[in-house]
């Protein structure tokens, strides 16, 4: 059932991210039925084997947010080299129209 | 061209460009089905390495025409119509087959991203040639890619001039403006260099979608081609290229090429394809023509081709190493030969004009006319820096300074953006969260040796050098943001509205920088053209006095380090670059003696600190010889201009 699943492409969704979190939510679906999802599998689901989430627990600071925020690492960089093209983009687009040159704060 | 206004000169210039590129083209994919390339490309890899090729014959003809003494235009245009007779039907069926294909790629822009980046790239391409269609007034352009093919057509030849070291060098690139020239243009001259900016970025993006987009995977690997091709043609020191008859972007499209094809032939399939393995090397050869440089790349796929040999055979059984052995020096011949053939023929030609094969380089070994240690004609073009590791953090810094932190320069009265942006070099920081595949892993180590080659060697050279690896590095950059973008939302969201808000800001500010020019290139009175040239080269009020003021037989001694011949409306002799040629002497007398036997008149100076790089400022090796030589021989001042004095020769 799950080799069909992952063949039906979730119609107009065939990304692999989309395919990765139905096949996830549909492994622990199956774990919690007591059925055995087959180890190679569950290796590809949940790939890199390495932790790769930093999970933060706002609960601690706002009872708005009950559940621990997941964060993928992939995301964190992901988010890092936005802010340093944004950097880039400032220092290329206003450096020479008189603007603070913010590269001095690195020296 | 024909006398025609400005504006309906573009449009016949344009014209006839895309009837010389399909002419090209056709000849092209001749060549690849008389070497039984064809039926292993994709029909648009055809139409792209067909480009190249087509070039590439063209030029090897217009060299032999014009070395037999034939360069006139009825000659030029027989030769370019047996080439449309033999390449019509090719490039009719080609075009017929590639016509679905087109239909994908029109499609393909109904998907938001793919439309949002052909807009980048066309806007980019517009602004560069709303640029480029302006009277020529860039210096290597008046100096040499231009001021050469000149002289070509005056003598209807394709001779030896050694007051200019550029004389020798290899010139594919000028052979095909001498075509542009000859049919009265130099626009289309430009033209042809345009289109390799735009051949070097589609083989690039090819590349990107045949070897590295997955296929099956996120719909943003859709957008990788036109991505690659946005990255590459917004970067602002690209717009500037595009705007001149520079050749880097020639070079880059041939070593672009050369490692398609060696991918095509070493990795996909079981056993390396010779006839694959010869493309690469026609391309290598054809790069080598473009520039020296362009041997470094090919040269370093020659290597990569040695060791993968070594390695399959190491690796191999006693029956494989057999096999190896048998196919290996096959191999070798298939890349090589072209590359020697292709760059002997310049070579040949260099070593029976002068007596060097690299003429005016490495003369202090190979000699060759002209060259004396006293008087070494390549005192002006500058030092390169030694195989040292001290030339390493030089040559970052110059390279840190030239691709990201350069402020706007002022060249010929315009204000240019001439680095790399901020997109081109960063989004290879994408790269670590790639999956590393063989393609990317060959331009990776492709970019990597031509950057550490170019940390010794290109410090104190142009930027615009570095072309083939910032072609690589868009290439690489590209396929890393799709990459990271495909991993969660939020990472597209991220990369994606950087990276749209970044190529929106540069095409803007380029679409915006095109407004000095637009008055000229869109203009429908033919004064416009002057008034341009007026405004924008310092030393055209004495071309206008030469040709008002001098007869026709005057001969004219530029005393320049970056003499600027296209314009100068009279025969002339460049008086610095090779000075054994042109007389340079510390006797006045002597020197004047020379000058008498060239048959000079008017000498015009440029009073400038000479552009020697590597060299202290303010170094001029003949400063005090000239003033000697002045105080005895010059007339009072015909006319000044900026720094430039013309003088009759007393």
């Amino acid at each position: 059932m799950l080799l069909n699943y992952q063949q039906q492409g979730h119609g107009a969704d065939s990304s692999t991210q989309g395919q990765e979190e139905h096949l996830r939510s549909f492994a622990a679906l199956r774990m919690t039925e007591g059925e055995m999802v087959p180890q190679h599998r569950l290796s590809r689901i949940h790939r890199p084997t390495r932790a790769s989430h930093i999970t933060f627990h706002v609960s601690r600071f706002s009872a708005t947010f009950q559940q621990p925020m997941k964060i993928s690492l992939t995301t964190i960089y992901s988010l890092l080299l936005a802010l340093f093209m944004l950097f880039m983009l400032y220092q290329y687009a206003f450096q020479w129209k008189n603007l603070p040159d913010l590269g001095r704060l690195f020296g | 061209m024909f006398g025609l206004p400005p504006l309906l000169a573009h449009i016949v210039e344009l014209l006839t460009i895309t009837l010389l590129v399909g002419i090209a083209v056709g000849a092209g994919l001749v060549v690849l089905r008389l070497l039984r390339i064809a039926p292993l490309l994709s029909v648009g890899e055809r139409l792209l390495f067909g480009t190249l090729l087509g070039y590439g014959t063209m030029s090897v003809l217009v060299l032999g025409v014009g070395l037999l003494g034939l360069l006139y235009t009825p000659v030029v245009l027989g030769v370019l119509m047996i080439l449309a007779a033999v390449g019509a039907v090719p490039l009719l069926v080609t075009l017929r087959e590639a016509a679905p294909a087109f239909r994908n790629a029109l499609n393909s822009l109904r998907y938001p991203p793919n439309l949002f980046l052909a807009i980048i790239v066309a806007l980019s391409v517009v602004a560069a040639l709303v640029k480029a269609l302006v009277p020529p007034a860039t210096q290597d352009d008046l100096m040499y890619h231009f001021a050469l093919p000149r002289r070509y057509i005056e003598q209807h030849a394709i001779n030896f001039y050694p007051d200019s070291n550029y004389s020798l060098f290899p010139q594919i690139m000028e052979m095909l403006y001498t075509v542009g020239l000859l049919l009265g243009s130099d626009r289309i001259a430009i033209l042809f260099a345009f289109s390799t900016g735009l051949l070097a970025a589609a083989a690039a993006a090819l590349f990107a979608k045949r070897l590295l987009a997955e296929r099956d995977g996120h719909p943003l690997w859709r957008a990788l081609p036109l991505l690659m091709a946005a990255i590459f043609l917004s970067a602002p020191l690209h717009n500037f290229v595009m705007r001149a008859a520079n050749t880097d972007f020639a070079q880059a499209s041939a070593e672009m090429l050369a490692i398609y094809a060696f991918y095509l032939a070493v990795a996909t399939r079981p056993q390396i394809d010779t006839r694959l393995l010869m493309l690469s090397g026609i391309c290598g050869g054809i790069s080598f023509s473009v520039k020296y440089y362009g041997i470094l790349l090919p040269g370093a796929l020659g290597l990569a081709l040695l060791a993968l040999i070594l390695t399959h055979w190491r690796k191999g059984d006693s029956t494989e190493r057999e096999r190896i052995a048998g196919s290996a020096l096959r191999n070798v011949l298939a890349y090589g030969v072209p590359i020697l053939a292709i760059g002997g023929v310049w070579l040949l030609r260099n070593f029976i004009e002068s007596g060097n094969p690299v003429w005016p380089a490495l003369g202090n070994i190979l000699g060759g006319s002209y060259w004396s240690p006293a008087a070494d004609p390549e005192v002006l073009l500058g030092t390169i820096p030694g195989l040292r590791w001290e030339s390493i953090p030089s040559g970052l810094a110059y390279q840190y300074n030239a691709t990201l932190g350069r402020q706007p320069l002022p060249i010929d009265n315009h204000t240019y953006v001439v680095n790399v942006g901020p997109l081109l070099l960063t989004s290879l920081f994408a790269l670590p969260l790639a999956r590393w595949k063989p393609p990317l892993r060959l331009a990776l180590y492709a970019a990597t040796f031509v950057w550490v080659v170019s940390l010794f060697y290109f410090s104190r050279a142009s930027i615009r050098y570095l072309a083939t690896v910032f072609l690589l590095c868009a290439l690489m950059g590209a396929y890393g943001l799709i990459s990271i973008a495909v991993r969660s939302r939020i990472s597209a969201l991220a990369m994606g509205s950087v990276v749209a808000l970044s190529l929106t800001l540069m095409t803007l500010d380029t679409t915006l920088s095109t407004r000095p020019f637009l008055s000229t290139t869109f203009a429908l009175d033919r004064a416009a053209e002057e008034r341009y040239l007026e405004a924008h080269m310092d030393d055209y009020p004495v071309m206008q006095y030469l040709a008002a003021n001098t007869p026709p037989n005057a001969v004219v001694y530029a005393w320049d380090s970056r003499p600027r011949g296209y314009r100068i409306p009279r025969p002339y002799v460049y008086g610095r670059l090779v000075p054994k040629y042109s007389g340079v002497s510390p006797n006045p007398d002597e020197w004047h003696a020379r000058l008498e036997e060239l048959g000079i008149t008017h000498v015009l100076v440029h009073n400038r600190a000479v552009f020697a790089p590597g060299y202290p400022p303010g170094y001029d090796p003949d400063r005090e010889t000239f003033q000697a030589l002045a105080a005895r021989y010059l007339g009072p001042p015909l006319i000044t201009a900026g720094n430039f004095t013309l003088y009759e020769l007393r």
